[in-house]
């Protein structure tokens, strides 16, 4: 059964060329995977200004949320004025896309792994989110009402700019550790 | 060199944005707006208005950095990912504020629209690929 033999042979010599259970643990020990104990080695890694950002950009996510789920933010909110439920829908979007954003760069940070390019994007998103909204409100809110465009805008341009320290701040740390190689 | 999928996917993203561009002039010229509520007017006219000159800008951007042979990964992955939240938005949000007026050209951009975000993701790989090789 000259078949039968070879197809044995071809298992045995995969099974031979397998990792064993030692060498797997020993090769996974330092992969971070989705442990935060990735971005808390990476964030060393960086300067005291980009983790500056990083803490920031969270901290304004937890108040945010406080903010939301108190009802404090409510009166400010464009729905809140303008009484359609599509600006209410849109808020609600862009936050958790704000959100997915968040979780995609701590994701990066975790590995380490493109961070410029991912936190480029996401102000990229940002940015639009600035764009549109300020011109909606702007179309939408009576002239009384500059104060809730002022401060969307503002709060906006915070997260914005923190991104963009971000992005700065990992430019500058990537051409310093290449001008010392 | 850019293969045959990468100018298909090309293409399809111009193709696709002649038609939105091609649509919105006929609607503003013809004033063919039937909103679902008169309050979603001022909405309606916003979003169309801000995204087609998101659309306008990107294209103008892209042509640009493509004559001028300048890095487009970078462009392409922040207008792929612009691409898809204004999907989502309109998906889950305006859905019930959009119309859709029974022209061939918005039959079109609808059909179109799965093909130019699968297209411009595309081109952002196949970019991000080329600049990194």
């Amino acid at each position: 059964m000259p078949n039968e033999s070879d197809a044995m042979r071809h298992k045995k010599s995969e099974a031979d060329l397998a990792p064993s259970r030692e060498e797997l643990d020993i090769l996974l020990k330092d992969m971070p995977l989705f442990g935060l104990k990735g971005v808390r080695q990476t964030l060393q890694q960086k300067s005291r200004l980009f983790r500056t950002a990083w803490f920031l950009l969270l901290l304004l996510t937890t108040l945010y949320l406080m903010g939301w789920f108190s009802g404090i933010l409510k009166p400010y909110m464009a729905a809140a004025v303008t009484g359609e439920s599509a600006d209410y829908q849109i808020h609600q979007i862009r936050f958790l896309i704000g959100f997915g954003m968040l979780v995609v760069g701590t994701v990066a940070l975790n590995f380490n792994w493109q961070i410029e390019r991912v936190f480029t994007v996401i102000a990229g998103v940002q940015t639009y989110f600035i764009f549109s909204g300020v011109i909606r409100q702007w179309r939408t809110l009576p002239d009384d009402r500059l104060i809730v465009i002022g401060s969307y805008a503002a709060n906006l341009l915070i997260i914005l700019a923190l991104l963009i320290i971000v992005i700065l701040e990992e430019r500058r740390l990537k051409k310093a550790a290449l001008a010392i190689d | 060199m850019p293969n045959f999928s990468y100018s298909v996917a090309q293409t399809i993203a111009f193709s696709y944005a002649a038609i939105l561009i091609g649509l919105y002039t006929l609607v503003v010229s013809t004033g063919q707006l039937d909103p679902s509520s008169a309050s979603s007017v001022a909405l309606l006219y916003d979003l169309t208005a801000i995204r087609i000159w998101i659309v306008v800008a990107g294209l103008a951007a892209y042509s640009w950095l493509l004559a001028s042979k300048s890095p487009l990964a970078m462009p392409m992955a922040i207008m792929s990912a612009l691409a898809w939240v204004m999907f989502i938005e309109d998906y889950m949000v305006l859905d019930s504020v959009l119309f859709l007026p029974e022209h061939p050209l918005a039959k079109a951009a609808v059909f179109m629209r799965p093909l130019f975000m699968v297209s411009l993701t595309y081109i952002c790989f196949k970019q991000f690929e080329l600049e990194d090789a």
